[in-house]
């Protein structure tokens, strides 16, 4: 709304033509991230009080008798103090027409809905399995994932041109390897509900989902300024979206809210973010893979996520049910570093240096193709 | 007036429909009875012989599997089928189609349904379900019955109730119309002689063929036992009745010829007789067997099928059993030449048979029992139906298909037939007969210790482990193995061993992604958490625990590490344990080292100290923690004699550590007062504690 405001300002009002900076997108981005940062931390705390009075918390067997050492009785669902925050900021600092900004709204909304169930029914029943059932969530997933296939790939209501809407890029290439034609469609069901999913399994220690998904967005966030910019584009020869730029405001905004999240979630965790927090971002950033043509770039990037959905999918899918045996010690993989013998901070942390090497590795993916 | 009865596949579809066709022919002798059976199957021999027309169609059963070329020739065979029938319904133009289900059946409905439909054919049809869930067949050729007769109520509401009748289960009046006099002498049976039926159906059972060979050497000294054998039809590549008995009676050293009152048939054919001359039988828990074997008012001994759908078998028999009217042996698991069959011991077939007819009060209060549990006049319900379809002319009866006579027509006629008296529902007997394995063990850890004997029968309950132990799925028997842990089933010991120590290999596409053995790696560690929790420490035992510290699965070699720290220590020093335990210290897998560490410190000689020191700056954290915990341990046991070197020792011990555990004051605070509060609330019983303390904010 911000921008709306100053664009009419200074084009009427000659003496607040300084207004003009909100054209630039450097600008709105740092606005957005701080804005998103300040909302979370200014609110942070009101939020974890109400949740906590909602008895919107981890509850174990026994309030009163539970274990000194056990986490139980933390509030969650601090991830809608995340979305509360990006939402806010998106509302100040985006461009609300723009076809790019409009879909990410409408992801934020379809996730918050799902996960929002999901940890409700969970608190409901007081048990971790009595949330929304796997064929549920799977269901919702996908179909997220064909409207957003169905919308990128129309033209006329696509943001990106029918040109290059279906084709599909790897890292490290400059031309497109395929053209998928509608094709393209399951593909882009297949990535959301992939990374969706992935973000979802890594959320199990305090701080172990948050970071690695700033340093995602911040990567995806660059790749937007890159791609929607006519000359950074050509000079690193990649295809130009014209508008994505937008993109760019959502990810600082997405990273300032993930930064102030980290403020209270940080060892010993004040609050969880819940299904609510870890559905959202995972469905956000698989939006953001899928309209910035970046879908592999997640497994370099998220390749944290990657790791800990593949654990789960091995141990559970081949080793449990049907070898009938453990793949690994634990999974997700945290666990066997933990029943190794790592204390759950060394665990974290060791994550967060490998998910910033990651995403170094994925931003040099600009230049080296 | 033309009939034409189906149904088959087995057994126990053709009797029920020869017992209808005998009742017709009885009443109506100038009927016409046409017999409609699957090609190859049981009813191509058994419907001639009592002297029906058969014609044969093909017929087969909805694969298992789901495989495209099976499905495709179940498609040809079925259309082909339905070719024939049609062909045959159009020639014969029965008045009254009569089904008693079986997949032989199947291809003359679908073609009568669609003679119907054309209005070619105007016959009414009866169908007959044996069974309290329907088969597949009969679920179809529901629809467009014009009566059914279900034998148990559970049944009725599985169909159109408007046309549902509960008969009963028919059995032939030929069965029981033979006397004992006749029969024996029919027979070539001296008037005074014990006789004892043995048979497995018509396809005959690997159970009791083999139970009764073993049994033989027991039964045979008795001197006016005579013991009548049918081993049955059944020729398969994996099992041959004949072949399989004749090997175990050679096993056993016995031939059939120098046993003169030990009779062996492939298949009784005039059964009636047989039944007749006998004192006690022999018999698994098929409707048609059982409601024979009552019929004749015969004393039997059960062995029902283990695992059937709804475990069918085990109910009827125990429904007998609970009635006075016969004893169950239920199968056991047990080894035999390497591989894990369902069997039930010689011995023990042996022992039953003996004390019955010992004990010939009890052998007469059986057979009065039985006597009473059968129905007499289930084949005049079936009739009364039959006769109700016949009533209206073809004419009439066209009239009220094709224009729809009312429903309370219709009903109001089936009113008029009396309906069987309610016998006591099988599924009260035992509800728990329906819960899948893995509700089974809920139900088990539901009930802990002495409250279970009060919930189930804890002989059924060893039935339905031994079940599990010989299911195909892993699954399955690793719930069996948990059981029999839970239960404290020591019986079954040997056989957990014997899996335990089982290298009979996984496909190779299990074996690509980290399978080993058909005892998965969890049955495997279940096996040593199950002996653990028996603590019976034999040498058997010990052969089995050495084998499972070499298993190629990380968790058997830790679990079989920590059985010898638990079990062990009270059979004294033991070399051969220790030295293998030693060989663990370096074991790839850190959980393997660290229970192989504290079971040295149990039961470690002396050398264990030395060999401890080199995991002093170990990088892994949980090794040192257990290597501390071995010292204590062997110091307890004086086994470190010089006290003043390891104290100087220790210092050398790498004490950083990336692991800790938290401790929240508040919790810990909150936990205090909790304590408190529930040590209060129960020292006052009444003070109005209704508020579970676990809501309190």
């Amino acid at each position: 709304m911000l921008y709306h405001l100053s664009t009419y300002l200074y084009h009427t009002v000659a003496a607040l033509s300084f207004l003009r900076l909100f054209g630039y997108l450097s600008f709105r981005a740092i606005g957005a991230a701080l804005t998103a940062f300040a909302v979370t931390v200014l609110f942070g705390e009101r939020m974890i009080h109400f949740l906590y009075l909602k008895r919107i918390r981890d509850v174990p067997r026994e309030y009163v008798t539970m274990s000194a050492a056990d986490k139980s009785g933390t509030p969650t669902m601090g991830g809608l103090l995340i979305i509360f925050a990006v939402v806010t900021s998106m509302a100040l600092w985006c461009d609300l027409l723009s076809r790019f900004a409009q879909i990410v709204f409408f992801a934020f909304a379809w996730f918050t809905v799902l996960g929002g169930m999901d940890d409700y029914l969970k608190l409901k029943h007081a048990h971790s399995d009595r949330g929304l059932s796997q064929a549920t969530k799977f269901f919702c997933q996908v179909a997220f994932g064909l409207i957003l296939g169905a919308v990128f790939l129309m033209p006329g209501v696509s943001p990106v041109a029918p040109t290059i809407a279906s084709k599909l890029y790897l890292p490290f290439i400059k031309a497109p390897i395929l053209d998928l034609g509608w094709w393209y469609l399951p593909f882009i069901a297949f990535v959301v509900v992939a990374i969706a999913n992935s973000v979802n399994f890594a959320d199990g220690l305090d701080g172990l989902a948050i970071v690695p998904v700033s340093f995602t967005i911040a990567v995806y966030g660059v790749f937007a300024y890159v791609i929607g910019n006519t000359i950074y584009s050509s000079y690193l020869q990649f295809f130009y979206l014209s508008g994505s730029g937008e993109l760019t405001v959502i990810c600082a905004a997405i990273f300032g809210a993930s930064l102030g999240f980290l403020w209270y979630n940080a060892y010993p965790a004040q609050v969880f973010m819940g299904d609510v927090g870890s559905l959202t971002l995972g469905g956000i950033i698989g939006t953001l893979a899928v309209l910035l043509k970046q879908e592999f770039l997640f497994l370099i990037v998220g390749g944290v996520f990657v790791i800990e959905a593949f654990s789960v999918l091995i141990q559970e899918k081949i080793g449990v049910n049907w070898l009938g045996r453990r793949m690994f010690y634990r999974a997700p993989i945290h666990q066997t570093f933990q029943h190794r013998g790592l204390a759950e901070t060394k665990v974290v942390v060791r994550f967060w240096i490998i998910a910033g090497i990651l995403a170094l590795i994925g931003l040099s993916t600009l230049k080296i193709r | 007036m033309t009939y034409l009865l189906t149904g088959g596949g087995t057994g126990g579809h053709v009797y029920p429909g020869l017992a209808i066709a005998d009742e017709i022919r009885r009443r109506q002798p100038d009927a016409r009875i046409v017999y409609v059976g699957a090609r190859g199957k049981i009813e191509a021999q058994l419907v001639p012989q009592r002297g029906y027309p058969i014609r044969l169609v093909w017929a087969r059963g909805l694969p298992r599997q789901k495989r495209p070329l099976a499905l495709l020739s179940f498609l040809l065979v079925t259309t082909l089928g339905v070719l024939q029938s049609v062909v045959i319904l159009l020639a014969t133009r029965p008045r009254v189609v009569v089904a008693t289900g079986g997949y032989a059946s199947g291809p003359v409905m679908l073609a009568l349904a669609l003679l119907r439909r054309l209005h070619l054919s105007s016959a009414r049809t009866f169908i007959h379900e044996q069974n309290v869930v329907p088969g597949l067949v009969n679920r179809l050729a529901g629809r467009m019955a014009d009566v059914i007769g279900v034998s148990f109520s559970e049944s009725i509401r599985r169909f159109d109730a408007s046309k549902v009748v509960r008969v009963g289960y028919p059995v032939r009046r030929e069965i029981a119309s033979v006397t004992r006099d006749e029969a024996r002498q029919a027979l070539g049976l001296p008037g005074d002689a014990q006789v004892v039926f043995a048979f497995g159906g018509s396809q005959g059972s690997r159970t009791i063929n083999r139970a009764i060979v073993d049994a033989l050497p027991a039964l045979l000294p008795r001197e006016r036992l005579y013991l009548i054998h049918a081993i049955g039809l059944f020729k398969g590549t994996q099992y041959h009745a004949a072949h399989d008995t004749a090997a175990r009676m050679v096993g056993a050293g016995l031939r059939p010829e120098d046993l003169p009152r030990y009779r062996q048939v492939e298949y009784v054919y005039d059964i009636q007789t047989v039944y007749a001359a006998s004192d006690l039988v022999i018999c698994r828990a098929g409707a048609a067997t059982l409601n024979e074997v009552c019929a004749c008012g015969l004393p039997s001994i059960i062995i029902p099928i283990s695992n059937t759908p709804g475990d069918h078998q085990a109910l009827n028999a125990k429904t007998l059993e609970t009635a006075g009217a016969a004893r169950v042996l239920y199968e056991e698991a047990i080894l035999e030449d390497g591989r894990i069959v369902g069997a039930v011991n010689g011995r023990r077939l042996a022992q039953a048979i003996l004390g019955l007819l010992d004990a010939p009060v009890q052998l007469a209060e059986m057979a009065a029992r039985a006597r009473t549990m059968f129905d007499r006049d289930v084949l005049d319900r079936i009739m009364a139906c039959v006769d109700r379809l016949t009533a209206s002319s073809p004419g009439q009866a066209e009239a009220g298909y094709a224009h729809g006579k009312t429903e309370d027509d219709g009903k109001a006629a089936l009113n008029a037939i009396p309906e069987a008296p309610v016998q006591p529902s099988l599924a009260d007997v035992e509800e728990t007969a329906q819960l899948s394995p893995f509700q089974m063990l809920q139900f088990v850890q539901k009930h802990p210790g002495g409250q279970l004997a009060q919930v189930i029968d804890l002989d059924y309950l060893k039935y339905k482990v031994d079940g599990y132990l010989i299911a195909p799925a892993w699954q399955v028997r690793n719930v069996g193995v948990k059981l029999v842990g839970l239960l404290g089933y020591r019986e079954k010991l040997p056989l957990l061993l014997f899996m335990l120590q089982d290298r009979t290999p996984v496909p190779w596409l299990h074996r690509l992604f980290g399978g080993d053995y058909q005892q998965v790696g969890f049955i495997r560690r279940n096996i040593v958490q199950t002996l653990i929790q028996v603590g019976e420490y034999t040498p058997e035992v010990r052969t089995a625990l050495l084998a499972g510290l070499a298993d190629p699965y990380y968790e058997v070699r830790s679990w079989s590490a920590r059985a010898f720290g638990r079990l062990s220590p009270l059979a004294g020093p033991d070399d051969e344990v220790e030295r293998r335990l030693i060989e663990r210290l370096h074991d790839p897998s850190f959980e393997a080292v660290v229970e192989a560490i504290a079971a040295l410190g149990k039961v470690g000689g002396a050398p264990t100290h030395a060999l401890l020191r080199e995991f002093y700056a170990e990088a892994n954290s949980k090794i040192r923690e257990a290597v501390i915990r071995t010292l204590i341990d062997l110091m307890d046991r004086g086994l470190i004699p010089d006290l003043d070197a390891l104290a100087v020792e220790v210092q050398d011990m790498l004490v950083t550590c990336e692991d800790f555990q938290p401790t929240f004051p508040i919790k810990r605070a909150l936990n205090n007062l909790g304590t408190a509060l529930k040590e209060r609330q129960q020292a006052v019983p009444c003070s109005t504690t209704s508020a579970p303390i676990s809501t309190t904010p």
